[in-house]
């Protein structure tokens, strides 16, 4: 009915119209299944109707859409008169040039009411026109269902168009006046900097000859030469050599074969250097630890070259074409992704220019760890790390815009982007092992040393990883692992690395990672700086990271396999790495280590460090110390580890730096290098073999009266101990033991292996976590007041320590792994010697 | 020296060489994604191979006259620089990190 409608309507205004061969009608509908019933019945009109449907372009499966030469086909129809009625969708309603129509009919009222001002808009322009809206007055059972969808009940589609029009009204009305008088605007600020003033100017455009675009660029045909000249033999050798007709090169021209050509330009024939090349001469000269400044580079530009600052966006872009062999590749892949490895590709290029700066950059790559930097320990950090303000404010901070920042505000050093990737190159490949198998890689002592001492001789760096270099190539390939881990890429490491350094890094530990690294570069760069040994010293602190990493979560694991209610254990494990969870193990000391301090010198009284008994001590407390290795970690279940890598990582921080700081605040040790060293190692083991129960013994003998005068000893020996590693755990598992059972004799501990189940067992771990509490508080008091422990650790030799901690650890990994019974005294003058795990800081 | 550039035709062979190859790459992906467009053509934009046009042709002729001159000429820098008169693959992979950048 609605079609006779139109077609009545469409009488009455073909006839009305002055000149009916001129007169255009245009149909308006939703839906193109309607389109055609309204052909169809207009169909039948016959003349003077001459109607053809104008649809879109999509084609469904039901009907295909009409393209756009068809389309403009109609519409030259229409406009010539072939057509007088179009029944279009709505891709009529506004946009295409489609002749002024005399009348317009809305097929359906149910649309919104800028369109339906679009489609009356059709008509009205040059002279009067009609518009006609049809809607349904009531349900009509016998029409098409989707007529039934829209009126659900009678009339509902009158009222929704009177509705629709009222809507239009209202804000027809608002918008009057400009809106002034119903709108509150915004007293926006101008988008122009007033340094700009726009001024009207009158210019007149003259066109001297016009030049009519063509439709086509004339094309020269191609040339065509009839005669090629065979290539001769040698030639076609050749390219059997090169290129291979099979399509796979046999002779494929390597990239990265002669890295140290790439740090200066080459001759030039014509064709001068670009700005990449420029950049990735730049970029090789740092990795390879060559002297380089960006500013150098300004001016040394063979060409054009623009600001490498000012384009600091744009080197991240660039940055991405300088590596071209292995970094490229993972670069471009982490456009995208906005971590750390943008950043390190910027830092390369960073200045140090704040220590402000530079802090904040290293809060922000630990924003975890930067927690509880404000409740624990203000005064004793170093200078150089940053200070509690500023962790707190970068963190949770979004890494890669805090690096951009301090991108743009800061410039490494290139040395120290160079230690920098030694950094990143013993860090990654340990922290992967960490994560991947929760054990401790084989990690073998030379190869942390040798990474350690060669920070200073990484000049050979080398990008790419698939080269298979000598060693010292180690520190880039693991920075290419580094940066692949970070993109969550699974990159075989270097095979400079034993096969455990494989980097399946999970990516929020290599998010971590990588800001560690940041951290490290940036806080290298300023110490190197400030402080040449510091520098190192911190590189080497936070090269060593890794490895207390590795070692303590290892210990940890095996606590939690150990503890049968492994619930208890995890959770006091996590409750106090958060409590002591700090920024960065440079700066930070860990509660546990300071608790453990104070206590001692509650306990002790003054210095009463008797050098006889360490020898005794030490093998005793290797003796239980071993034996908190019994348990072979692999037994122990990577899954809990996992979770709590980052605990377990802060916590290594924690403790390498509480160490030291326990150091200095007991104040009851000479400052003996070596002793330091142990004494941060054996903070670093204490604190990775605390978990609640390790700070339950500390917190032991403060809170019960110290059960006996060896212990106290023993606590203090240990503590003071050259190798202090040792000793102190054995001592805190004997405050373990002896808050459990009151066990007066500390020396059995050397026997049993077998204790450290029953030890686990007994263990309180709610009255331990209590006194770690009250402990933590202590070294609270005892932090603020220590300040002057920072020269001890410049003083640090991080790299024995590391050694000593991995070979130690290793030890104890086989020991454990062995189940031996027999007394370790064999092994306790080594693993005196070399237990500590030497990350520290260099705080 | 007379600047004498590649010629077109064989220019022009071997990028139709390069061209046909990648459209039977592509052309097999989309046989494994099972695309079925509608409106899908064997000539489609997508599967047609990349033509050329004459001037591109020509352009593109000289532009790879001038890399191989440049890649040339500083091999043979390196070359003589190492002294030997023959210029090797190995020359080429001295400069050929930023002779690639500078293009």
């Amino acid at each position: 009915m609605d079609v006779m409608l139109i077609s009545g309507t469409i009488f009455v205004v073909l006839a009305e119209t002055n000149d009916p061969k001129s007169s255009r009608v245009i149909i308006f509908s939703n839906y193109r299944e309607s389109v055609r019933d309204i052909m169809g019945a207009l169909g039948n009109v016959g003349e003077p109707v001459r109607a053809t449907e104008f649809i879109g372009q999509s084609s469904g499966k039901a009907m295909k859409g009409q393209s756009q030469k068809v389309q403009q086909a109609v519409l030259k129809k229409f406009r010539s008169g072939a057509y007088n009625v179009i029944v279009a969708t709505s891709i009529g309603e506004e946009g295409l040039d489609i002749m002024e129509v005399d009348l317009v009919i809305s097929f359906d009222a149910n649309i919104s009411p800028l369109r339906m001002i679009q489609r009356m808009g059709r008509t009205g322009r040059k002279h009067d026109g009609r518009v006609d809206i049809l809607w349904l007055p009531v349900l009509c059972t016998g029409l098409l269902t989707m007529r039934k969808a829209i009126d659900v009940d009678g009339g509902s589609e009158l009222k929704a168009y009177m509705r629709k029009k009222a809507k239009s009204k209202t804000i027809s009305k608002h918008m009057q006046n400009g809106g002034v008088d119903s709108f509150n605007f915004h007293p926006s600020p101008r988008m122009i900097p007033h340094v700009f003033k726009p001024e009207v100017q009158y210019v007149e455009l003259s066109i001297e000859k016009f030049i009519p675009r063509e439709k086509n660029v004339k094309d020269v045909p191609l040339p065509f030469y009839p005669s090629i000249d065979k290539l001769t033999v040698a030639e076609m050798d050749l390219l059997e050599m090169y290129f291979q007709t099979t399509g796979e090169n046999t002779c494929r021209m390597s990239l990265i074969s002669y890295p140290y050509f790439q740090t200066f330009p080459s001759r030039v024939h014509k064709v001068k250097h670009s700005l990449r090349a420029m950049m990735l001469i730049d970029t090789m000269r740092c990795l390879q630890g060559l002297e380089t400044c960006p500013g150098d580079n300004k001016t040394t530009s063979l060409q054009e070259g623009p600001c490498s600052v000012n384009s600091q966006p744009f080197i991240i872009s660039e940055a991405k074409h300088d590596t071209e062999s292995c970094f490229s590749h993972t670069m471009e892949t982490n456009v995208e992704t906005v971590n750390c490895m943008n950043s390190d590709s910027h830092h390369l290029r960073i200045q140090t220019k704040d220590t402000i700066d530079l802090t904040i950059q290293e809060d922000s790559t630990f924003d975890d760890l930067v927690e509880h930097q404000e409740d624990t320990f203000q005064g004793d950090e170093i200078v150089p790390e940053t200070p509690v303000a500023n962790k707190n404010v970068s963190n949770g901070g979004n890494n890669a815009g805090e690096t951009a920042n301090l991108l743009v505000k800061t410039r490494l050093f290139q040395e120290d982007v160079c230690t920098n990737g030694i950094r990143e190159g013993e860090f990654s490949p340990r922290l992967t092992d960490f994560i991947t198998s929760g054990v401790v890689p084989e990690s073998p002592v030379d190869d942390e040393q040798e990474k350690s001492r060669g920070k200073s001789v990484i000049r050979d760096c080398i990008l790419p990883v698939q080269l298979h270099k000598e060693h010292d190539t180690s520190p880039l390939s693991c920075e290419k692992v580094v940066i692949d881990g970070s993109t969550g890429k699974n990159v075989t490491s270097s095979p400079v690395y034993n096969g455990t350094r494989t980097p399946l890094l999970e990516l929020k530990n290599s998010a971590i990672k990588r800001r560690r690294i940041i951290f490290s570069q940036t806080e290298e760069g300023h110490s190197h700086k400030s402080d040449s040994s510091f520098s190192e010293e911190s590189h080497l602190g936070s090269g060593k990271i890794p490895g207390t990493v590795s070692i303590k979560p290892l210990r940890k694991l095996k606590r939690l396999r150990k503890a049968e209610d492994g619930d208890s254990k995890v959770n006091q494990e996590n409750n106090d790495p958060t409590r002591y969870k700090h920024g960065q193990g440079k700066r930070k000391s860990t509660n546990n280590v300071k608790d453990f301090i104070e206590e001692e010198a509650e306990v002790s009284g003054d210095s009463n460090v008797s050098s006889d008994k360490d020898g005794e001590d030490d093998n005793s407390y290797e003796d239980s110390f071993i034996d908190d290795r019994t348990n072979p970690i692999g037994e122990s279940q990577p899954e809990v580890s996992r979770p709590d890598m980052m605990a377990i990582y802060r916590r290594s921080l924690l403790t390498q730096t509480q160490i030291n700081g326990g150091y200095g605040s007991s104040a009851m040790f000479s400052p003996d290098s070596v002793t330091n060293e142990s004494g941060v190692s054996s903070g670093k083991t204490v604190m990775s073999h605390v978990n609640g129960s390790c700070i339950a013994p500390e917190k032991v003998p403060s809170t019960s009266s110290p059960t006996g005068d060896t212990t106290s000893h023993k606590r203090r020996l240990s503590f003071y101990h050259s190798e202090g590693h040792l000793p102190i755990m054995n001592l805190e598992q004997e405050f373990a033991l002896q808050s459990k059972k009151e066990l007066v004799d500390a020396p059995d501990f050397t026997v049993d292996y077998e204790c450290d189940d029953q030890f686990y067992n007994d263990l309180d771990l709610d009255e331990l976590e209590a006194q770690a509490i009250s402990l933590h508080k202590k070294k609270l008091d005892m932090s603020t007041q220590k300040k002057d422990t920072n020269p001890f650790y410049n003083d640090l030799d991080l790299d024995e320590l590391e050694a000593q901690a991995i070979s130690l650890h290793k030890k104890k990994l086989d020991m454990s792994t062995q189940k031996k019974d027999t007394n370790p005294l064999p092994h306790s003058p080594k693993e005196d010697s070399f237990w500590s795990p030497s990350f520290d800081l260099g705080i | 020296m007379e600047e004498a550039g590649f010629e077109c035709a064989l220019i022009h062979a071997i990028l139709k060489r390069l061209w046909t190859a990648r459209t039977l790459e592509r052309e097999r992906i989309e046989a494994i994604e099972a695309l079925d467009s509608e409106a899908g053509a064997g000539t489609s934009k997508k599967s047609r191979p990349t033509s050329v046009n004459g001037n591109a042709l020509k352009l593109s002729c000289e532009l790879i006259r001038v890399f191989v001159t440049e890649a040339v000429q500083r091999a043979a820098a390196v070359a003589e620089a190492e002294g030997s008169t023959q210029i090797e693959p190995t020359h080429l992979e001295f400069i050929l990190p930023q002779l690639l950048l500078d293009f």
